[in-house]
């Protein structure tokens, strides 16, 4: 049994010398980020496999096998293109049109509208997704509740709003599977356990993928607010089904301009184990499905990318160049034994050598600038189309946890806490399918003690496919949506002091809640069309719905729904110009 | 038939070939990898079996760049010669990029 024990101590203690035994490579300098493996590669040669090392810092070197690397360092470099600021500018917001084109333009998991609690909103059913800076949307109508409204509606996501307060690009232009950490071993503190972790590392080395701020990224916030001058509507309350003391008819408070709800929806990713027999199954077929697609993309890269960079690759001064760096780099590694200086070594250095690449490139092609600029939209493009059509097989579904704060008009505030998941069962081109589940209690004790703390849980589902057109260029989607609210508690209006108790002309003492309309079951179903104007961003939702009741109102209620949504990214993108 | 290329040894090039014909093989510990498009000096290649091309090497210093993809982007690409007699001679591995060339020169 102590045996026992010694061996565990000791094992754990080998595991622990092997996790801590380990150096994370971050490259300091951002323009850099597509060289981080090959940066990480040339430590790792020098700290496990000296024998290794020239190579290594041959192949950080050679341009051949760096060429999205490259690109990303010259797009990013302000200093070393002779460009103005505004030619960077605009090389950077073409980058990003064309990935807008591909990938934006064919997203349809994005949510705008409010929440179906919220007056003023088209959706029953809300998507998974979030927008990947701003989006803004008017709307009109209501859902679940009595009286239709017009609401406005302000989400961003936390990424790419703090990117863009801080005078970063929200949209930073990167491959997202190219990591910009990459952890290696460190064989200065203990060879052995190295050796172990060394393999480990192999196939786990990427720690953390290069776009955008992990968990802010996946974080969205949504304020809606009120947007009519303050009235009053009276309405009837189908008396017979009515709790005690309910009036025939009400005075509901329509709505003004006020603070309406804040909600904060995070977004979980559920990516297919790609290791899978089934998913490799899966590809292979969906491969064989999408080969010509996959060429076309391919060969439409290396059309641009080839005649720009190939005259430098092959350039003997270039390799000239290429032969000094490496022996200077070389040289200048065998004097440092601190991990963390030799990156900024190699970093620094390497820095020199693309600068010197660049100035060559110039020489030798007289418009090599617009050169470039038009290889890295040819490349952001291609990564937008190989991501699109990657992901439709490699991402299996999208859930959501939101949770929204609701002030609803002339009703106790509520919260909501809202599952949701938006997936594409017949394939990303041929449409959507989200599903929502949620429950809402009331917030103030005084209600829920009166009424109990649920006021209801639902369940929804929506059906959404393009109409026309492809993946990214289509004029208008269509959905249908099935909506079951069930009320837990009665339908409450509130009252405030300036109010009678109900059949009586005493003045209430102070605010309170009225159980206006029963318990039980509330259908939706909701048709609608959502017009597309083109790239801008814009789009128009038209909708109907039919309820057997509202939250208030037993009685059936046909309703149209009309508004205006605006995805930001755009207009950003624009100004930054 | 003989394979013809092989590695640079000074490491300018990333293979040497003789001027002729040689069909290289691109294949990756993933079963999921495959090779999607290719030019050869500018000049788009036929793939074959998502994994193959064949190109006449032209005098001097030339480029072959590809396009492949792959699910698992963790995954090692080897490269290999396929000598026409059922054996392929194996010439080196890099890690998996979308977009990935190759510098090679003729002996």
């Amino acid at each position: 049994m102590r045996t026992l024990r010694i061996f565990a101590l000791f094992s754990l203690a080998l595991l622990a010398a092997g996790a801590v035994a380990q150096t994370t490579v971050t490259v300091q300098d951002q323009n850099l980020a597509g060289f981080t493996n090959s940066i990480a590669a040339v430590l790792d040669a020098k700290a496990n496999h000296p024998e290794q090392l020239d190579g290594a810092i041959n192949d950080l070197l050679a341009l051949q096998g760096n060429q999205a690397a490259f690109l990303q360092f010259a797009v990013k470099s302000q200093t070393v293109q002779g460009l103005t600021a505004n030619q960077i500018n605009l090389a950077k917001k073409v980058a990003h049109d064309t990935l807008g084109a591909a990938v934006e333009q064919s997203r349809t998991d994005e949510q705008f509208s409010p929440g179906s609690g919220f007056a003023g909103s088209t959706s029953a059913v809300a998507k998974a997704g979030l927008t990947s800076l701003l989006s803004a949307a008017i709307e009109s109508g209501a859902i679940t509740q009595a009286i239709n409204g017009n609401t406005a509606t302000f989400s961003a996501n936390a990424d790419g709003l703090l990117r863009f307060i801080a005078d970063a690009n929200p949209f930073p232009f990167c491959d997202p599977d190219e990591p910009t950490t990459v952890t290696i071993p460190d064989t200065t503190k203990n060879a052995d356990a190295n050796t172990k972790a060394d393999a480990g590392k192999k196939t786990t080395a990427a720690k953390k993928r290069g776009c955008g701020t992990p968990i802010l990224r996946d974080i969205g916030i949504t304020t809606s607010f009120d947007m009519q001058q303050g009235s009053t509507k009276t309405v009837a309350t189908s008396p017979a089904d009515n709790p005690p003391g309910a009036p025939s008819s009400v005075n509901i408070l329509t709505a003004k301009n006020r603070f309406s709800g804040v909600s904060v929806k995070y977004v979980f990713r559920n990516p297919q184990d790609i290791r899978s027999k089934t998913f490799q199954d899966k590809w292979t077929q969906y491969y064989s499905d999408n080969r010509q697609k996959f060429q076309d993309i391919g060969n439409t890269v290396l059309a641009v990318i080839s005649p720009t960079l190939g005259p430098l690759i092959k350039d003997a001064e270039a390799t000239q160049l290429r032969r000094q760096f490496r022996l200077d780099i070389g040289d200048s590694l065998k004097n440092i034994n601190d991990p963390n200086a030799a990156e900024a070594m190699i970093e620094k250095m390497l820095v020199q050598y693309l600068e010197k690449l660049l100035q060559r490139g110039r020489q030798m092609t007289p418009n090599f600038d617009q050169q470039l600029n038009s290889a890295v939209t040819a490349y952001a493009r291609f990564l937008g189309d190989m991501s699109t059509l990657v992901k439709e097989i490699t991402t299996k579904t999208v859930f959501s946890a939101e949770y929204n704060f609701q002030r609803p008009v002339g009703q106790p505030e509520t919260s909501q806490f809202k599952i949701m998941s938006t997936l594409n069962p017949f394939g990303a081109e041929k449409g959507n399918l989200s599903v929502n589940l949620a429950g809402t209690f009331y917030n103030s004790s005084s209600v829920s003690g009166q009424f109990g703390r649920w006021r209801d849980a639902q369940a929804s589902l929506q059906l959404e496919r393009k109409i026309g057109g492809n993946m990214a260029d289509y004029p208008a989607r269509l959905s249908l949506a099935g909506y079951f609210q069930y009320m837990i508690s009665p339908g409450l209006i509130s009252l405030d002091q300036s109010n009678f108790a109900p059949g009586t002309n005493i003045q209430l003492p102070q605010a309170a809640a009225l159980a206006l309309s029963p318990t039980g079951p509330i259908w939706i179903a909701e048709a609608k069309i959502t017009i597309k104007l083109k790239s801008t961003g814009a789009e128009i939702p038209f909708a109907v719905t039919r309820s057997n009741r509202t939250d208030l109102i037993q009685a059936t209620s046909v309703r149209g729904h009309v508004g205006i949504t605006y995805d930001l990214d755009k207009l950003f993108a624009a100004a930054t110009k | 038939m003989a394979c013809k290329m092989k590695v640079d040894p000074s490491g300018d090039n990333d293979f040497l070939a003789p001027v002729g014909t040689v069909t290289m093989v691109f294949t990756a510990d993933s079963p999921l990898y495959r090779l999607t498009a290719a030019t050869y000096e500018d000049a788009p290649l036929a793939v074959t079996g998502d994994s193959s091309v064949t190109f006449d090497v032209k005098p001097g210093i030339t480029l072959l760049d590809v396009v492949q993809v792959c699910p698992d982007t963790q995954t090692v690409v080897h490269i290999a010669e396929d000598c026409g007699d059922g054996t392929q001679s194996k010439l080196r591995n890099r890690r998996f990029q979308k977009l990935d060339g190759y510098r090679i020169g003729s002996i």
